[in-house]
């Protein structure tokens, strides 16, 4: 296992807070976790809860109405949220590089495919000449699999499909062989057929340049297929952490036991379709004691639920929960999911 | 992987690509072609009539003044007919068209850059910047341009470049606006986050990512602009405080033509019509650049 060697990239407690007319707001709220060499974290989680403004807060990225309110980041032991503007700048694109969701809009229309990847080793390398970044830049095109890059590096966006431009979009991020990529929902905005493309592409440049990867999505299936580790985020709080197989298999808090049933499944009809009660917590005015208590079936009225916050509390060597009955679990699971099946049946 | 690769058809590659399509956009309107000559016609004059040997804008001849056009006099055939010091109008007429133009290019030019400039660095990095500059323009609006321009013209003195900074300087609000109000959208969109996580600083976006996406707008709004400039030349030179003599403008030429419009209307009429011929095609054939006029620089594969 990684967990003997220090971890890349290393977060303790981050707090980000949005602040509105009346006052700040926790959107992330003390979130921890580490990500080791050459290792896929994954982070799942639904829309809302925290996924993408926690990397954003990683890179130094907060801006306008959200601040980084406490909280710590490592990045090979040297602290980002401590660094300058300037040297948190020289950090991102060459130590850290993110691949957004969709590659229609992060890239500049009026700008040639070439001279944006250029753009990428012009500003971590400005020693480079011009003919070495130009040849690079056609090394990466043909890394990522755009055929015919030298024609290529001259096209606008515009002339490239949604699949090749995130393509581009992937060879901009390994310019400077980072030590850790991050990935938001990179497959989301592509057709289906070429989702598994784009993603074996991604793991295949990041296997080549021994680089970590931070996924973030809420497709569980691509989770169980590419990650080694897994984090599920509800509310701005970490639910549940561990290795990818135990979640799928023993999940030790019943917000992830949730996520999984509400799958669709290969063995049963579509009709029976899991969901979770309730709606996401409005983060203004948060719960009190855990934050998906109100939605959640193991709690029975249990006191503790609504008057304690649960931490994340280890349920195995590497896997931890925050739920206070997270024992519990194993005997609920199969319960909870044949009640609601049973109840969908008697329906009309 | 052969599903994306797809080949669209590359743009046209030529060298000339864009002068065929422009040609072809100007074939298709009556008012284009209208635009077209009347343009060529007055850069002809310009160009040409300084070339012809004889045709000096500054001999004068008293024997020959105040000539109608197409007068002969002593076996020479005065085109456009002499001023009261018997100069011919045809090469004062053109002298002066090369001075408005190159003094109408240039202040376009400066209030271009200033305005780009103060624009996009207001709109991206909002804030007190943005009140400033904003503040400024404002303030610059508020007093109508003849007047300032009157008032440091007879400042600063009339001489040509000073006409020309003047003129440039106090035109840059259009372009600042817009430029803000461009870079207030673009600094927003995902290409310059996703540039700013792979380490572009402030300076690299504005010049790298809202450089490119205002320019083809503000080379619309210059050739708008162009003719509004050449007129305001025209104005001050008209007043005194703009070309001073003997160099020849069309404003002066005007100015000096009116009090003979009785004996010789010619004298004013003749760079009256330039101005006019000049203005009008810049602005019809301005249009073109536009969306409308489907010779859309904005977007790059028809503008390059």
């Amino acid at each position: 296992m990684t967990e003997t060697t220090a971890p890349i990239l290393s977060v303790r407690n981050l707090v980000v807070e949005a602040v509105n007319a009346s006052g700040p707001v926790r959107i992330v709220d003390g979130v921890s976790f580490d990500v080791h060499a050459g290792e896929v974290f994954g982070i799942v989680g639904e829309s809302g809860s925290g996924k993408s403004i926690t990397m954003l807060a990683v890179m130094g990225l907060l801006s306008g109405r959200t601040r980084l309110a406490g909280g710590e980041v490592k990045l090979r032991g040297k602290s980002l949220t401590d660094m300058s503007r300037e040297e948190l700048r020289r950090v991102r694109g060459r130590n850290v590089s993110m691949i957004f969701q969709d590659p229609m809009t992060s890239l500049n229309p009026v700008l040639r495919i070439g001279n944006q990847i250029a753009e990428i080793l012009e500003i971590h390398q400005p020693e480079l000449s011009r003919a070495a970044v130009r040849d690079r830049v056609i090394e990466l095109l043909s890394l990522v699999g755009v055929p015919s890059p030298e024609r290529r590096y001259r096209q606008y966006p515009h002339e490239f499909s949604g699949g090749m431009r995130q393509r581009a979009m992937i060879a901009m991020a390994i310019a400077n062989n980072p030590d850790i990529l991050i990935a938001d929902e990179p497959t989301t905005a592509l057709d289906v057929t070429i989702q598994a493309q784009v993603m074996e592409l991604l793991l295949e440049v990041r296997t080549r340049n021994r680089a970590a990867m931070i996924l973030i999505t809420h497709d569980l299936g691509l989770v169980a297929e590419t990650v080694d580790r897994v984090a599920v985020m509800y509310g701005g709080r970490l639910m549940e952490e561990g290795p990818v197989e135990e979640i799928f298999s023993r999940p030790a808090h019943p917000y992830t036991v949730g996520l999984m049933a509400s799958r669709p499944r290969l063995d049963a009809a579509p009709a029976f379709l899991y969901s979770i009660p309730g709606q996401p917590p409005s983060l203004a005015n948060r719960p009190s004691g855990c934050v998906f208590n109100p939605r959640c079936a193991l709690q029975n009225g249990r006191e503790i639920c609504t008057t304690k916050l649960p931490l994340l509390d280890s349920v195995s060597t590497a896997h931890s929960a925050a739920c206070h009955f997270s024992r519990e679990i194993d005997g609920w699971i199969g319960e909870v999911v044949t009640a609601d099946r049973n109840s969908m049946r008697e329906a009309p | 992987m052969s599903i994306a690769t797809a080949d669209k058809t590359a743009p046209a590659t030529h060298r000339f690509a864009w002068l065929r399509s422009g040609l072809h956009i100007i074939g298709q309107s009556y008012s284009m072609m209208f635009a077209a000559a009347l343009l060529a016609a007055v850069l002809l004059l310009i160009v040409l009539v300084p070339l012809l040997p004889g045709y000096d804008p500054y001999t004068q001849n008293l024997a020959v003044s105040l000539a109608a056009p197409f007068e002969n006099i002593d076996g020479r055939t005065y085109i456009l007919g002499t001023d009261t010091l018997g100069r011919d109008l045809l090469s004062r007429a053109a002298l002066a068209g090369r001075v408005s133009l190159l003094i109408g290019l240039s202040a376009v030019i400066i209030s271009l850059v200033v305005g780009v400039f103060l624009g996009l660095v207001a709109g991206f990095f909002r804030g007190f910047v943005e009140s400033v500059v904003m503040g400024l323009a404002d303030l610059q609006l508020s007093i109508p341009r003849v007047l300032l321009l009157i008032a440091v013209a007879a400042i600063v003195g009339p001489s040509v470049v000073n006409l020309t900074v003047l003129l440039g300087l106090t035109s840059w609000v259009v372009y600042g606006r817009v430029a803000r109000a461009m870079a207030l959208s673009l600094r927003e969109r995902e290409f310059v986050l996703s540039a700013v996580t792979q380490g572009a600083s402030a300076t690299w976006n504005i010049r790298k990512h809202l450089l490119p996406n205002v320019l083809p707008q503000m080379l619309i709004v210059g050739s708008f602009e162009l003719g509004q400039i050449i007129v305001f030349e025209a104005s001050l030179s008209y007043l005194g405080l703009g070309i001073q003599p003997p160099l020849p403008s069309w404003g002066m030429m005007i100015s000096e033509g009116q009090q003979y419009l009785e004996i010789d209307p010619w004298i004013a009429l003749l760079p009256g019509i330039a101005i006019f011929m000049l203005v009008t095609g810049v602005q019809i054939l301005s249009q073109a650049f536009t969306s409308e006029g489907q010779f859309d620089l904005a977007s790059p594969q028809k503008g390059t």
